[in-house]
């Protein structure tokens, strides 16, 4: 198999005052979509399929192999996980729909005690700690480009924020003007 | 005193001197100073000039309803011009220029209009448009640039700004707006229930009115001491305090804008930005914004030393400054005796003129006690002196008017007409005041469904610890509003005047004219109002319009009031019957910067790139912009133009073949159960049938018939369709679709997903694009009988080193020529462009951009934007036979409309020119022969220099299509130049009419 290509054509980690911006890897993303009908058997096979409890609207669960999974839509659920994991269930028309979206996104990592203030100036959700906590997701804007944005700390606040590819160095290019404004 | 500098008091920091320069002289002030109240004290008197009739004036309030004081700051590239010099924070080697004046504003010689002020009342401008002699907009050309010269204020700087500047979302529980006795208790009561709080000032010091001198004590504390305890708690319970921020504007749903001055105070400010417009998202906002001290209008009342009595007062307390030696206060009401005790107090011979007959007993007690002389029933009738106030003409006042009795010296009049609520803010959202008999003013008493509360003098509670007191409540109400426990009513407008304020607008003498200003920012007089309403203007709204008063940057800050109550006057209504206008954001002017934040330069908006972006640079390309996206324009050899590389492009298309990134199509994933019978609907031909395996082209209409978008559709399972659209129309397809399934079809069965950026694609086409792509795949039979027309197969690509890449693939043509779009997952894409493209070369082919692309489709007939314009219908374009007459689709019926179907539509045909070499351009318009004026027949929507036909051609829209105009000749006249080129109309499809290159 091919080696996946970076959606950015420049070297995006960056290092400044009390924010880390690093590049997201590249993984698998599958989305999971159910009808109205369906949406409560669904829901409880992707638990299953999934082994741990899928996650409320605007929350991420971590399952035990790693893998995430997200609410971010009504009907759909995404399921982040690594490079070529297949979709974690098998899903009948009847039922709903699977779509392999693991190219669609670039992404990138803001990390360190002033993440959330560089956040700030890129998208307009309410970031503060009891608003926005760990395990936390979002779809909103940035700069007319559709934009998710979770949290998942580790050592520390940590903000993944990510884009459709093509927006890949737009993303990474206002990220680390802010950094380096940042003061 | 030194000048004018008091020897001791205010809160300044005098051991702090900074240097600045006024009109290139050097000066210099203290830390805490602005530059008015810094060259106030050398005795700096003109620092402006009036907008049209070029008036001296001088400093006249202590904030930002400045209208005298309005000067430029900085040179080169970082001027900012009519900053109110009362609000700009003295910093290091500041710059300030006098500005609307030459040489000087001391002495500018545009003071000449003022001669001629009867020939610019109001509505000079729309008088002008008359004209003297009828021809107005011919006179008005004549004026203009004189008239734009003459009049204004400062001058914006012409090159690029070096700044940067951002923008900030920030949340809250409460915003308190306004740091004065009310904001600061608002603060403390909702930051001590522990809810999170901002708090926002527009000044450089944290305070409002406790830095006037005139609040006293506050709850038995010095104001100062009160102030700075409040400030230290807010501190220490983690309030955001954010001084130099002016909330400018308030939106829906608790949105306030505001506007942070970051780095002109500093003196090294790093990479910071200079300004930092703030968007803030509050559960509660609390309004203390305090109220605007406005005069009254009498002669000459623009004078320089003419200031409002509370502005006088602060340059005393605030600043250690005396605005004059010799001062005279004057009133209507009881506020302004404090501010002549402080005047006194300093030091500074003051005489109170108070309207009234009779005034405040413990409070004149207390002025005679500081040494205030006070003379009662006694109005200013006219302030003498051109460039600065020497003397004041005193009048009795007697049944409305004033008889002048006495000539009295002073070098500073301090009036007070009264007070107007700041509430400009809740003004923005609609919210109407009422008017409060008492006060004299407008107060808003009910903020209805607005997360929003007045609190202190804003809410027209004058007293100080009224507004402490309105203060804490208002935070109490917050914490009640936003923890959904019960509310409590809070207090109404009150004061602790002795003696009931006299409304005071205007002192008139009979039998004599005074120029007396209502606006002075705007230079619009008394007369100006009545003139206005002779002329027939009865609405307020269209008042202001006409005299401009309270428009643009004032926002109605000074002389709102004053306006409304003449008008009232003059159309025999009460004030309340007269209106008030509607305050618009910004509340002060803020920079166009800001607002654009980092949005500027090359992210002045978002830029697209496809996946095989290396690539095309690698080969270099040239881009041309599409949308946001950076297109593949084309792929210049040595000695190369845009011109002949397409040329070359498309010939190599033509006779080999070539390939293009076409990863810019929207790509839409429409999977479920009904997801035929939706896209049965949706596109105006059928697609119920659509095999698997399979694409179809498809037209999408939109509700009224007129084509929408047009793209092919692939099969990929019962229930999975991949559908392309346009590159242009990827968004707002992808919104139709979502808007029919969520709004008028909610029953289907069907999910849509944007995958544009999941898929990127290259489409080979040429009469060796199949031996090409055989030779790169292990596993499609890209055979004529294997790979059919329209047939969709998925497999893969492979490397000369083995490595394989996923593909689905099409065979379509957009060219003309024998084609497959090649999909694969973007990440893979940078190498399925390598893989061809190295076997591309190799057959002597080559890859191509949107020229040649353009170029090839117009051969072909083949629409895109350019003749999908949003005005044709399926007929108009040539696939009238593609609108289904058996099955209902969105756009049918509309699309029956009886002008739709005229048979003189003008409809697609194609254009040849009759001289050999000629060549016309798109956007002409199209005549009979001979002929080039009018409407014409129709237009040139696309041209093209064709390699395969060895001609200029074109495709357009004649009146009657091809039907009607078949070989015939027309003439294309281009509307910009008047170039007119005869043209034969033949049919679209100039290049293999039957399709059999592309179907071989």
């Amino acid at each position: 198999m091919a080696e996946r290509a970076s959606p950015f054509s420049m070297d995006v980690t960056a290092t400044c005052a009390g924010v880390s911006m690093a590049a997201c890897d590249r993984g698998s993303l599958w989305q999971i979509a159910a009808w109205p009908d369906t949406f409560q058997r669904i829901e409880a096979e992707l638990a299953v399929a999934c082994g741990a409890d899928v996650p409320a609207p605007g929350r991420i669960v971590t399952t035990g192999d790693g893998r995430r999974l997200i609410r971010v839509e009504p009907l759909k659920w995404w399921i982040m996980g690594a490079d070529g994991a297949p979709c974690p269930m098998e899903i009948d028309a009847e039922d709903g729909a699977s779509l392999d979206l693991s190219h669609d996104q670039a992404g990138i990592q803001l990390s360190g005690p002033n993440a959330a203030e560089i956040l700030k100036r890129m998208v307009s959700i309410d970031v503060r700690d009891h608003a926005f906590p760990d395990g936390s997701f979002a779809t909103t804007h940035m700069h007319h480009m559709i934009t998710r944005v979770l949290r998942a700390d580790a050592d520390g606040p940590r903000y993944e924020v990510m884009v459709m590819r093509s927006y890949a160095d737009d993303l990474a290019e206002i990220a680390a003007h802010h950094i380096q404004h940042f003061g | 005193m030194s000048g004018y500098r008091l020897k001791d008091g205010g809160e300044i920091d005098r051991s702090h001197k900074i240097a600045f320069t006024w009109d290139k002289g050097r000066f210099v002030g203290y830390a805490g100073d602005t530059v008015a109240s810094a060259l106030m004290a050398r005795g700096e008197r003109v620092l402006g000039r009036s907008f049209k009739y070029h008036r001296a004036r001088g400093v006249m309030s202590a904030g930002v309803e400045e209208s005298g004081a309005v000067v430029s700051l900085w040179s080169g590239s970082r001027r900012v011009a009519n900053v109110k010099a009362t609000m700009a924070e003295l910093v290091p080697e500041l710059e300030v220029y006098g500005q609307n004046a030459w040489p000087s504003v001391r002495t500018d010689l545009a003071a000449v209009n003022s001669l001629l002020s009867r020939f610019f009342s109001a509505g000079f401008y729309y008088k002008t448009f008359f004209g003297i002699t009828g021809r107005g907009t011919w006179e008005w050309m004549q004026f203009e640039k004189l008239i734009r010269r003459a009049a204004g204020m400062g001058r914006s700087s012409f090159e690029a700004d070096p700044d940067h500047y951002e923008v900030v979302h920030d949340h809250c529980d409460v915003l308190v707006v306004g740091s004065g006795p009310a904001g600061l208790a608002a603060a403390e009561a909702a930051a001590a229930a522990g809810l999170d709080v901002i708090l926002a000032e527009q000044d450089f010091a944290l305070g409002g009115a406790t830095l006037s001198g005139l609040t006293g004590e506050i709850e038995g504390q010095a104001a100062a001491a009160w102030r700075t305890d409040r400030v230290a708690a807010l501190r220490g319970s983690g309030v955001r305090l954010w001084s130099r921020t002016t909330a400018f504007g308030l939106y829906d749903h608790g949105v306030v804008g505001l506007l942070e001055r970051v780095t002109d105070h500093l003196e090294h400010p790093g990479s910071l930005p200079r300004e930092r417009m703030r968007i803030v998202r509050a559960q509660r906002i609390i309004l203390a914004t305090g109220a605007l001290e406005r005069g009254f209008a009498f002669g000459d009342n623009d004078r320089p030393g003419v200031m409002t009595a509370s502005a006088a007062a602060t340059y005393v307390a605030r600043f250690g400054v005396a605005p004059g030696r010799n001062a005279m206060v004057a009133t209507n009401n009881d506020s302004a005796y404090h501010a002549a005790m402080v005047l006194a107090t300093a030091g500074i011979r003051t005489t109170l003129l108070d309207s009234r007959a009779e005034g405040p007993r413990a409070l004149g007690e207390a002025a005679g006690a500081a040494g205030v002389d006070i003379q009662h029933a006694t109005v200013p009738v006219q302030a003498i002196g051109a460039t600065g106030v020497r003397a004041v003409q005193t009048g009795r006042l007697d049944d409305g008017t004033a008889r002048p009795v006495d000539r009295q010296d002073t070098d500073v009049l301090c009036v007070s007409g009264g007070w107007t609520p700041a509430m400009h803010l809740i003004s923005h959202k609609g919210i109407k005041p009422a008017w409060n008999e008492t006060l004299a003013t407008f107060v808003v008493t009910d903020t209805g469904a607005e997360p929003v509360t007045l609190a202190g003098a804003s809410a027209g509670q004058f007293a100080t610890g009224d507004a402490v007191e309105a203060g804490r409540k208002a935070g109490e109400d917050a914490i009640a509003a936003i923890r959904g426990t019960a509310r409590s009513a809070l207090p109404g407008p009150a004061t602790d005047w002795e003696t009931p304020l006299a409304p005071l607008w205007e002192v008139t003498v009979p039998d004599r004219k005074l120029k007396s200003f209502v606006d002075p920012q705007h230079d619009v007089t008394t007369d100006d109002v009545r003139l206005a309403h002779r002329e027939g203007y009865v609405s307020v709204e269209h008042m202001k319009r006409y005299t401009t008063l309270g428009m643009a940057t004032d926002q109605g800050k000074v002389g709102n009031v004053i306006g409304l109550a003449l008008m009232a006057d003059a159309t025999g209504q009460s004030i309340p019957e007269t209106g008030t206008t509607t305050f618009r954001p910004p509340y002060t002017p803020i920079s166009i910067g800001a607002v654009a934040g980092d949005e500027r330069g090359r992210h002045w908006r978002p830029t697209r790139h496809t996946p095989m972006r290396p690539e095309h640079e690698r080969l270099g390309c040239v881009f041309v912009d599409a949308g946001f996206w950076k297109r593949s324009w084309y792929y210049p050899q040595t000695g190369e133009t845009l011109a002949t590389a397409a040329m070359r492009e498309a010939s190599v298309v033509r006779q080999n073949v070539g390939m293009v990134d076409v990863s810019t199509l929207g790509k839409i994933m429409v999977q479920g159960p009904d997801a035929s019978e939706f896209l049965n609907r949706v596109y105006s031909n059928p697609f119920a049938k659509l095999a698997v395996g399979k694409a179809r082209y498809g037209l999408m209409l939109r509700d009224d018939g007129i084509v929408f978008d047009d793209g092919t559709t692939w099969r990929l399972s019962e229930t999975d369709f991949f559908m392309t659209t346009t590159t242009a129309n990827a968004g707002p397809v992808m919104l139709h679709l979502a808007n029919l399934l969520q709004a008028r079809w909610p029953e289907l069965r069907v999910h849509i997903t944007s995958v544009s950026d999941h898929w990127a694609g290259v489409a080979v086409a040429g009469p060796n694009a199949r031996s090409v792509l055989q030779d790169a795949s292990p596993d499609i039979d890209f055979s004529n009988d294997a790979f059919p027309f329209m047939g969709v197969r998925q497999g893969h690509m492979r490397s000369e080193s083995g490595t394989d890449i996923p593909v689905m693939t099409a065979r379509l043509s957009f060219s003309g020529e024998q084609a497959w779009e090649v999909m694969c997952p973007a990440d893979h894409a940078a190498g399925l462009f390598r893989i061809l493209h190295t076997r591309v070369v190799a057959a002597g082919g080559a890859p191509y951009g949107l020229e040649a692309m353009d170029c090839m489709r117009v051969e072909k007939g083949h629409v895109t934007g350019r003749e999908l314009d949003g005005r044709t219908t399926p007929a108009d374009v040539g696939l009238g036979m593609m609108a289904s007459k058996k099955k209902p689709y969105i756009g049918r019926v509309l699309g029956q409309r009886a002008e739709l179907v005229r048979e003189d539509r003008p409809t697609l045909v194609g254009l040849v020119p009759v001289a050999e070499g000629a060549r016309f351009k798109a956007g002409s318009l199209l005549f009979p022969e001979g002929e080039s004026t009018g409407r014409g027949l129709g237009h040139v929507s696309s041209v093209a220099d064709s390699p395969t036909l060895g001609s200029w051609i074109g495709l357009g829209f004649v009146r009657g299509g091809l039907a009607a105009w078949q070989d015939k000749i027309v003439t294309a006249a281009s509307p910009i130049d008047g170039q007119s080129v005869n043209v034969r109309v033949i049919s679209p499809h100039m290049f293999d009419a039957d399709g059999g290159r592309m179907h071989g």
